[in-house]
């Protein structure tokens, strides 16, 4: 059952690895660089419209699979020495004459016959500059195309770097010096991937420069340019997956020098994985917003004055809803036939700022500025995250750097002001906290619990009212002692306040009852009760005067003996 | 890849700078693909999971077949998938089992090996180690997978018929013709009162039919308690038998054990050597009180599997602790490389103390001749094992 199946599988890997190598790696190759050429030819053309870009971007494709194709001719036919100099003769020939011809028809057959009559006269007219420039550009594409092919072929393992069979004559050989023949793969694909880089930013800073007006673009008053740029979103496709193709070939060269096996098809489900997650990514990015209606500054502005706008109208409602019970408060002090306050009004609300401009005068829509808030969070994110992250991988780099004198002095000198501002910071949030919890003792000393009768029920009001008359005779020194029981209280009370007998009697029984029993207190009786507190208060109060009009006459006045001496 | 986040400040810049829309763009595209690929891989490898099915004992000789499932139990790919498996070198050569593999999600892999039972002992399978990357060699990580698998692999077991133990423990399960050891559980008839029997004996069914006292018959038995002394301190082994007679050792204990507890005997274990799985930091012998049944008997095997060499405890003062586990009558099985004076010092306290003694040598420096006429004079059996098929001495 295994071998059918091991065969199946070979072959379709077989079948996999050639179409790789033969038909997609080179068509991958010569995409990418025919993308820089167009790039090339756009920016050319913005400076001079005689460049023909088609033609050259066309020829740049063309050129890139001839270099790659001669490239494995050569190998495959083990071409060398005068063979493979005539062969590349002979390719260099052909190619210049197809540029030649190329060039000529450009103006049609008219054009070619009299460019084939101005060389008959002229044999060095052949060379023209454009001929010449497009010549030394296709020598270029040919041989980027030809290093590139070449740098992913030697990613693949050798002959040379596999351990022999111990029986092998090269064994001895091998087992002494193993890392003779072994391929830096690491720096290959290092170059590789900088010579994608590179090239991406030079297609970039081309493409830009030839959508952009030069001049306007020194005065930074250059105008936005919107739409798709094919050719630069194919180079980066076709790049990636070339650098993923390269990561696993190294990968798969590893393996295969230290003999693990490889299970299933995992070069079939390597591109599979790669083509979908290129497509995923894509996708997602073309939701996200490229273009804004309004700058930075304006967002920022913008977002600042909704803030404090939130900031003050919540504000406003505090403040409405304190007054308005303070008010609902002093009116009951001012009795029942005071005018009830007059509603406060809520303080006009702070207008919206004005809606954020596009610069022209011209304000935008909510869903606009929304947009432009979306695209600067999500880029100022993007830019900040890899600057972090670029920081982050190269910290060693500073650490290094910070050593020197200057930068160890600018060092210690941020370092010491941000301990003392720390340390000033911690004194004066310390000093607040303490502030706060004295003025809490002290408010909680004077005034504390508030408490509210209208909640109680009319048991526990009347309960109270004793209770405050006997925390009121506390203040005035004859308290009720927790030994003494309300009647014997209830005597000595009278006894302090004689006019007001009958009505601390009528109090200490309402208490009792309230307390003792489980009589039921109306509300009526609540309030005849409240009456007799209220006297009882009075009578206390009263007492209370008398008291210290008569302490601050004997201190005050003069006594008559002392005025007879 | 580490040069693109560089790329993306520059692009980023170019972007700024040119106001070129579609840019931003490609910056989206070129971000999406660095962050994606380090969450990506970093979470599916912590989805991974490996479970190991095998048979975590087996005999020496025995091919374990284990297979490894690995489980991919997120939502998320795995582009690749390397794995490496440390095995004993002991078990399998090379030591190591790997390969390469992707992982769709929640799809699952098994993979079959062998390990072959060379040599007895406890075996650590593992750790796995599972390695990773995104599809672009931007970032790449490692897990490693401890659970603890292991395989016992158990001495060779001799089968032997009979060893001679004897033993004075009453009320056992070995039958005996010395009438001093009745056992009352085992009634195997009644017969008319003589006087001096024990009035709880008759058996009243029968007085009533016979309408004379009658008493119940017991059977005799013995119950033969061991304890198998085991030395295994490699510096009273010579150095050229040290490994092969402690092996050797091993083996016959693992024997000896086997038959006591297929005869439904008690029986116990002291060793000397060292347990990988104890702390290395204390030394201490090896005990296992006698019990019977066959859990006792992998238990001893289990001990026997792992015990390794020692050099820390003597074997005098092992058996010095481990007969105060024993019972009066038990019988003490000495396994031990040769005997000397102090040894029959120490067997002859025994066997004044009630024990009953049988001494086997593996690797004695003097003939052997002498160390059994020593052993007869102080009243003890010796055997002597020098090799395997010298155990046949207890097949007959």
């Amino acid at each position: 059952m295994e071998a059918p199946n091991a065969e199946k599988q070979t072959k379709e890997r077989q079948f996999l690895t050639v179409t790789l190598e033969e038909v997609l790696r080179p068509l991958g190759i010569a995409g990418m660089i025919t993308c820089l050429a167009v790039s090339f030819s756009q920016f050319i053309n913005s400076l001079t419209p005689l460049w023909p870009g088609t033609f050259v971007s066309v020829l740049a494709f063309l050129v890139s699979l001839e270099s790659i194709h001669a490239w494995r001719t050569v190998k495959r036919l083990r071409l060398s020495g005068r063979d493979k100099s005539r062969f590349r003769f002979a390719e260099w020939i052909v190619l210049l004459l197809i540029l030649r011809l190329g060039l000529s028809l450009r103006e049609g057959l008219a054009g070619l016959a009299e460019d084939v009559a101005s060389w008959t006269v002229n044999a060095v007219s052949f060379f023209d500059a454009l001929f010449l420039i497009i010549g030394v550009l296709m020598v270029a594409i040919w041989v980027m195309a030809l290093g590139l092919a070449q740098t992913m072929k030697e990613l693949e393992a050798t002959e040379a770097e596999k351990a022999p069979a111990t029986t092998d004559p090269r064994y001895d050989l091998w087992s002494t010096a193993p890392s003779r023949g072994r391929v830096d793969r690491t720096a290959k694909l290092r170059g590789l991937i900088n010579t994608f880089f590179g090239g991406g930013i030079f297609m970039l800073v081309l493409t830009g420069l030839s959508l952009v007006n030069l001049r306007q673009l020194l005065s930074l008053e250059h105008a936005r340019s919107s739409g798709i740029i094919a050719n630069v979103l194919l180079y980066f496709v076709i790049g990636f997956l070339l650098i993923s193709q390269a990561h696993y070939i190294i990968l798969k060269a590893n393996w295969e020098l230290q003999s693990i096996p490889i299970l299933g098809k995992l070069g079939k489900r390597w591109l599979q994985l790669v083509l979908g997650f290129l497509l995923l990514i894509a996708l997602v990015a073309a939701l996200l917003p490229v273009d804004y209606s309004v700058g930075i500054m304006d967002v920022l502005s913008t977002v600042l004055w909704w803030i404090l706008h939130i900031i003050t109208q919540i504000v406003g409602l505090i403040l409405f809803i304190i007054s308005y019970v303070v008010g609902l408060v002093l009116s009951l002090f001012r009795g029942e036939q005071a005018a009830p306050p007059p509603a406060p009004t809520m303080s006009q609300p702070m207008l919206p700022p004005p809606a954020p401009s596009t610069g022209e005068s011209e304000p935008v829509a909510w869903w606009q500025f929304v947009r432009s808030l979306l695209f600067w969070f999500i880029i100022i994110g993007v830019a900040g995250y890899s600057v972090y992250h670029f920081l982050g991988d190269r910290w060693d780099i500073f650490k290094q750097l910070s050593m020197t004198p200057l930068l160890r002095w600018i060092g210690n000198l941020w370092k010491s002001l941000r301990r003392d501002t720390r340390q000033a910071i911690g004194r004066l949030r310390q000093s607040v906290v303490q502030s706060i919890a004295r003025r809490r003792a002290r408010l909680a000393q004077r005034t504390g619990r508030y408490l509210s009768l209208h909640r109680l029920s009319p048991r526990d009001r009347v309960r109270y009212f004793y209770l405050s008359i006997a925390h009121r005779a506390n203040t005035q020194g004859f308290g009720r002692p927790a030994s003494m029981t309300p009647l014997e209280y209830q005597r000595m009370l009278a006894s302090q306040m004689p006019d007001a007998d009958v009505d601390v009697e009528a109090l200490t029984q309402a208490f009792l009852e309230a307390r003792y029993s489980a009589h039921t207190v109306t509300e009526e009786q609540m309030r005849g009760i409240q009456g007799v507190w209220q006297r009882v208060k009075r009578a206390l109060t009263t007492r209370r005067r008398q008291l210290s009009a008569r302490k601050s006459s004997e201190h005050g006045s003069p006594s008559a003996n002392d005025h007879a001496d | 890849m580490t040069n693109l986040l560089a790329f993306i400040i520059g692009l980023f810049l170019i972007a700024a700078l040119l106001r070129v829309d579609f840019f931003f763009y490609i910056l989206y595209f070129l971000f999406g693909i660095y962050l994606v690929s380090r969450i990506w891989t970093e979470r599916a490898l912590r989805s991974v999971d490996v479970h190991r099915e095998y048979l975590n004992r087996a005999f020496l000789g025995d091919q374990v077949q284990i297979k490894l499932d690995i489980r991919n139990k997120s939502w998320l790919p795995m582009p690749w998938l390397r794995l490496h498996e440390s095995l004993p070198i002991h078990l399998k050569s090379p030591n190591f089992i790997r390969s390469v593999f992707s992982l769709w999600s929640k799809e699952k892999r098994t993979l079959d090996y062998e390990l072959d039972c060379r040599r007895r002992g406890y075996y650590d399978i593992g750790p796995l180690t599972l390695y990773s990357g995104d599809l672009f060699g931007m970032i790449s990580y490692e897990k490693v997978m401890a659970h603890g698998d292991y395989l016992i692999v158990y001495p060779r077991i001799v089968p032997l018929k009979a060893i001679g133990v004897p033993a004075q423990t009453p009320f056992g399960s070995v039958p005996t013709k010395q009438r001093i050891y009745e056992d009352p559980s085992r009634m195997v008839g009644v017969r008319d009162y003589q006087s001096g029997d024990s009035l709880r004996h008759i058996h009243w069914k029968t007085t009533a039919t016979k309408g004379t006292l009658q008493v119940k018959r017991f059977e005799p038995a013995i119950s033969i308690e061991s304890q198998i002394f085991l030395n295994l301190n490699r510096t009273e082994y010579t150095v050229q038998r040290a490994i092969s007679a402690t092996e050797l050792a091993i083996t016959t204990a693992a024997s000896i054990a086997h038959c006591l507890i297929e005869q439904r005997q008690t029986v116990g274990l002291a060793s000397n050597g060292l347990d990988p799985l104890a702390d290395p930091e204390q030394a201490q012998s090896i005990i296992l009180p006698p019990r019977k049944g066959q859990e006792q008997l992998m238990h001893i095997l289990d001990v026997l599997a792992r015990v390794q060499m020692g050099e820390q405890i003597p074997f005098n003062d092992l058996l010095r602790q481990a007969r105060l586990h024993l019972t009066w009558g038990s019988t003490g099985i000495i396994i031990t490389a040769d005997a000397d004076e102090a040894l029959f010092d120490n067997l002859l306290l025994m066997k004044r103390a009630g024990f009953h003694v049988i001494l086997v040598v593996l690797d004695p420096r003097a003939p052997f001749a002498n160390v059994k006429q020593r052993a007869k004079e102080v009243g003890i059996a010796a055997y002597e094992v020098w090799e395997e098929r010298d155990l046949d001495v207890w097949r007959i």
